[in-house]
């Protein structure tokens, strides 16, 4: 009777060889499955009349054709993959809203405005330049502030993305541990968990194309994953992951934490989860922090020389700055420089000018905007300077006006320490626009005696470091003839009225020249005559002053000499384009810009080689995976015909055997 | 071991489908642009180059846009001076015409004296002369009239006086090089020697009338002695 078994064991060998092979021509295109592949054996041999002879064949297992090192690189690549799309499609987003070489972006909006500047800067009273500057002007801060809102939507459109993410993930967690106790309960009683496992196997591959993964094979077939260090899934049992926001200075990190145990880690790479984490950790907040420092260092370059000039409409009789956020000088940003001065010019109802100075304490525990107030208000003219809703308001007495004009006064001082001239006193006259880059004092002493053209006498100034220029006053002097002394500074000497006016040997006066008249930054952080507003990208702003459409243009502070005829403040202005600022590494804002936007191509264009790279890697993984894995239609026919013969020979071999039997029973009968 | 899979077949079929396409629509966007470079990314060293060339040939298109303005208002201003100089040669002709005949008698100087007072405002008003509201001759005071007369009480001018502004106005012309489009006109019409101005050069003109230069009240500079000419 061993042939019938033999025969029954071949038969039943080929049918399921060909139910495998029927099952991997039918999952030929489904994602994720491996081909399986049937392993006979011969059964064990038995004496039979004295002949050790083979009893069959026997299934020993159908096994899933997989390279699980391969796997689990195609599943990284994938992970990895995912994580730089994700990137890209942000990045390439922000590229079109910078719009740069495609429309008119930022760089061109930033031209525009520094040569209006310059235009200005020619014809300084000429409405027709006054108004492209506010215009143009205006389109720096909305184009500047829609760069700044995008990057802000992006980042807040990444949060909702990844908590998305996170759920999904979770999701995908459960799913892939219900199919790990199916594993585990199925694999015990020694079945075939192939397919399950393919299962399972698919849904850790969509699970990395969420977040990076860590996977560990236990027994049984069953996986453990883990994202990062944070265990997700162990054997049938799921940890939920959350979404944490971590401080980092002024910032939030994305952080991952498992659920409710609040330790968050800010690390995770791979999968869209941590293209999310990057974006948000890293490439935004890149984005936004240099847009933000461009838009502050523009506000406040600008404005620090905008509040000492003055515009078409002169001097003040009053200013009001912006609603401060904190009272204490100690907490403005940007910091202000501890113990500088401002220097008020307040000119009084009888024409005559006096300039009055301010100490400014920024540190801790120092100066408030309400001690600020009321050093203005002591200062005689001023004393309706007041804190009102957070602003400081600088108010001039009836009759006075104000400003911050740096450089020199028109005239010396009183008589006093600093002005020693006795006598009849020539009408002496300064002017000009001081060019020097620190503040000065200069010292101008007679020499020698005489009248103002006459005599041998004349007048040396000194600048604290030395004698720099000295001037003839007596005979070959013209009365009112206007001599340089140094940096821009001019003098004149005149009779006083009837008098001829003395000039006595060692008779002095001093005078300051400014070349900033608040080196402190106070007036441009409280919003005093400033021209833009705002901290970050999304808060700029002409302020309301300057862009007021009555009168504001008026207000464009064009000169910064006392005359009030110069354009030095408005060219000084225009000039900012290019100059270097610290701030901005030592970039002037142009070029701090186009730095900017090129670096996100630049990002963009590593990335996109680098998911090339990926892609190329994860393709020709697949391709080895889809040689060991894959379904040959060829290779699967080939062997159905293999089976089939099989199937047909065995059956062949039981008729042979029962046609046997039946020669033998007709013998015996 | 396996051969070509459908999976196989698939992924090479649509990964060649995508590389092409990829390419196409690349080609596409450039021939419809005509630019090589349309978006940073494209090539960030080169469109970092692009950008700072697009600026600086916006730049240069200002400074050639200040350059115009600046050589017109000079064209201008030179056009002035040539006119004022033309009345100072008619004024040279009265004076020879005058000191040629001899003695002359009130009546003729007189009128001499007319007609220079004539060519004298005419020297004032090309001296405010201005274009589009920009005085040529003010400094940077461009906005009011650089030249206001005195006059006596037959309406004669019996002084003029500088109110300009003794600073010139700066404009950028090139990469660091700033020039003035405005000229000062106490600098431009005054005596080399204005200890004791000559208005007439003897040697030309045969005729010398000397002045003074002061500075009135309001610090402005004053011509005096042309009423002496009468």
């Amino acid at each position: 009777m061993g042939g019938y078994d033999i025969g029954l064991s071949g038969l039943s060998a080929a049918q399921k060889a060909l139910d495998v092979i029927g099952n991997n021509i039918a999952n030929a295109a489904t994602e994720g499955y491996h081909r399986q592949r049937i392993d006979l054996r011969p059964m064990d041999d038995m004496y039979t009349n004295g002949v050790l002879i083979g009893q069959g064949v026997e299934v020993k297992d159908i096994t899933r054709l997989i390279d699980t090192f391969l796997d689990d690189q195609i599943v990284k690549q994938e992970s990895t993959m995912s994580q730089i799309s994700r990137e890209l499609t942000a990045l390439a987003t922000m590229e079109s809203a910078f719009g740069e070489l495609s429309t008119e972006g930022l760089s061109t909006t930033m031209d525009d405005f520094f040569n209006a500047l310059h235009e200005l800067a020619a014809k300084p009273n000429d409405k027709n330049y006054q108004y492209p500057v506010i215009s143009t002007a205006e389109s720096l801060v909305n184009q500047l502030r829609s760069l700044g809102t995008t990057v802000s939507d992006l980042t807040a459109r990444v949060y909702e993305e990844a908590q998305s993410t996170v759920e999904d993930i979770n999701t995908l967690a459960a799913q892939i541990a219900e199919l790990n106790k199916d594993i585990h309960t199925i694999a015990v009683k020694g079945n075939n968990v192939n397919n399950i496992c393919d299962q399972r196997d698919q849904l850790i591959t969509e699970l990395a194309r969420l977040t990076g993964i860590k996977t560990t094979e236990m027994d049984y077939g069953v996986v453990n994953v883990s994202v990062g260090d944070t265990p997700l899934v162990m054997g049938g049992n799921v940890t939920e992951v959350e979404l944490g926001l971590v401080v980092n200075g002024n910032n939030y990190d994305f952080g991952i934490s498992s659920a409710g145990a609040g330790v968050y880690s800010t690390e995770l790479t791979g999968g869209k989860l941590g293209g999310l984490f990057s974006l948000n950790n890293e490439i935004l907040r890149d984005v936004d922090s240099k847009l933000n420092t461009l838009a502050k260092t523009l506000v406040f370059e600008v404005n620090k020389l905008h509040v000492q000039g003055v515009g078409a409409s002169g001097s003040f009789e009053s200013l009001t700055g912006w609603t401060m956020t904190s009272a204490n000088l100690s907490d403005f940003d940007p910091a202000l420089v501890d113990g500088e001065t401002i220097y008020v010019r307040v000119t009084y109802p009888d024409d005559s000018v006096v300039r009055e100075s301010i100490t400014v304490d920024a540190s801790v525990g120092g100066d408030t905007l309400t001690t600020m107030a009321a050093k203005f208000a002591a200062i005689t003219g001023l004393s309706g300077s007041q804190v009102s809703s957070g602003k400081l308001e600088i108010i001039a007495d009836a009759g006075y006006t104000f400003d911050f004009l740096p450089g020199v006064l028109a005239d010396p001082p009183a008589a006093g320490p600093d002005n020693t001239m006795t006598g009849n006193v020539p009408d002496i006259d300064i002017s000009g626009v001081y060019t020097g880059t620190t503040n000065k004092t200069y010292t101008f002493t007679v020499v020698g005696d005489g009248t103002v053209g006459s005599g041998t006498v004349s007048v040396s100034v000194n600048d604290g470091s030395g004698v720099v220029a000295t001037v003839n006053v007596g005979d070959g002097y013209v009365p009112g003839t206007v001599v340089d002394v140094d940096d821009g500074i001019k003098i004149s000497f005149s009779p006083n009225g009837a008098n001829a006016g003395d000039l006595n040997d060692g008779e002095l006066f001093r005078m300051s020249a400014l070349a900033n008249s608040d080196a402190s930054g106070f007036l441009a952080a409280v919003g005093i005559n400033c021209f833009f507003s705002g901290t970050t990208s999304t808060s700029i702003a002409v302020t309301d002053y300057v862009g007021n459409s009555v009168n504001g243009v008026d207000r464009i502070a064009v000169s910064r000499s006392v005359g009030m005829d110069d354009n030095a403040n408005i060219l000084e202005m225009a000039e900012l384009a290019d100059t270097g600022m610290s701030a901005l590494g030592g970039l002037g804002p142009k070029k701090y810009y186009r730095e900017i936007a090129t670096d996100i191509g630049r990002q963009i264009s590593v990335s996109q080689i680098q998911q090339d790279s990926a892609a190329g890697i994860w393709r020709s993984l697949s391709q080895q995976r889809d040689e060991i894995s894959g379904i040959d239609m060829n290779d699967e026919a080939s062997k159905m015909l293999v089976f089939e013969r099989m199937f047909q020979a065995m059956a062949k071999y039981i008729n042979t055997i029962s046609r046997s039997l039946e020669t033998i029973m007709g013998l015996m009968t | 071991m396996g051969g070509y899979s459908l999976d196989s077949i698939y992924n090479s079929a649509s990964w060649a489908i995508w590389q092409h396409s990829t390419a196409l629509s690349k080609l596409q966007e450039q021939a419809a642009t005509g630019q090589d470079i349309n978006r940073p990314s494209d090539d960030p060293v080169d469109a970092n180059r692009i950008l700072d060339l697009r600026t600086e040939s916006r730049s240069m298109e200002r400074y050639v846009g200040a350059l115009n303005d600046v050589v017109s208002t000079l064209d201008f201003s030179s056009s002035v001076i040539q006119d004022i100089d033309d009345q100072m040669i008619d004024a040279l002709g009265y004076l020879t015409s005058v000191s040629s005949g001899g003695t002359n008698t009130e009546a003729t100087r007189h009128t001499l004296a007319q007609q220079l007072n004539n060519v004298l405002d005419q020297i004032v008003s090309l001296a405010n002369w201005q274009i589009s509201g920009h005085r040529l001759f003010a400094g940077a005071a461009s906005d009011v009239d650089p030249y206001t007369v005195e006059r006596d009480s037959s309406g004669n001018i019996a002084r003029v006086i500088y109110q300009g502004s003794l600073e010139e106005r700066n404009v950028a012309v090139a990469p660091g090089v700033e020039v003035s489009a405005v000229l000062v006109g106490d600098d431009l019409f005054r005596s080399d020697n204005p200890a004791a101005p000559v208005f007439v050069s003897a040697d030309d003109a045969g005729v010398t009338t000397t002045g003074m230069v002061k500075l009135s009240a309001a610090g402005r500079r004053v011509f005096e002695g042309i009423s002496g000419w009468r």
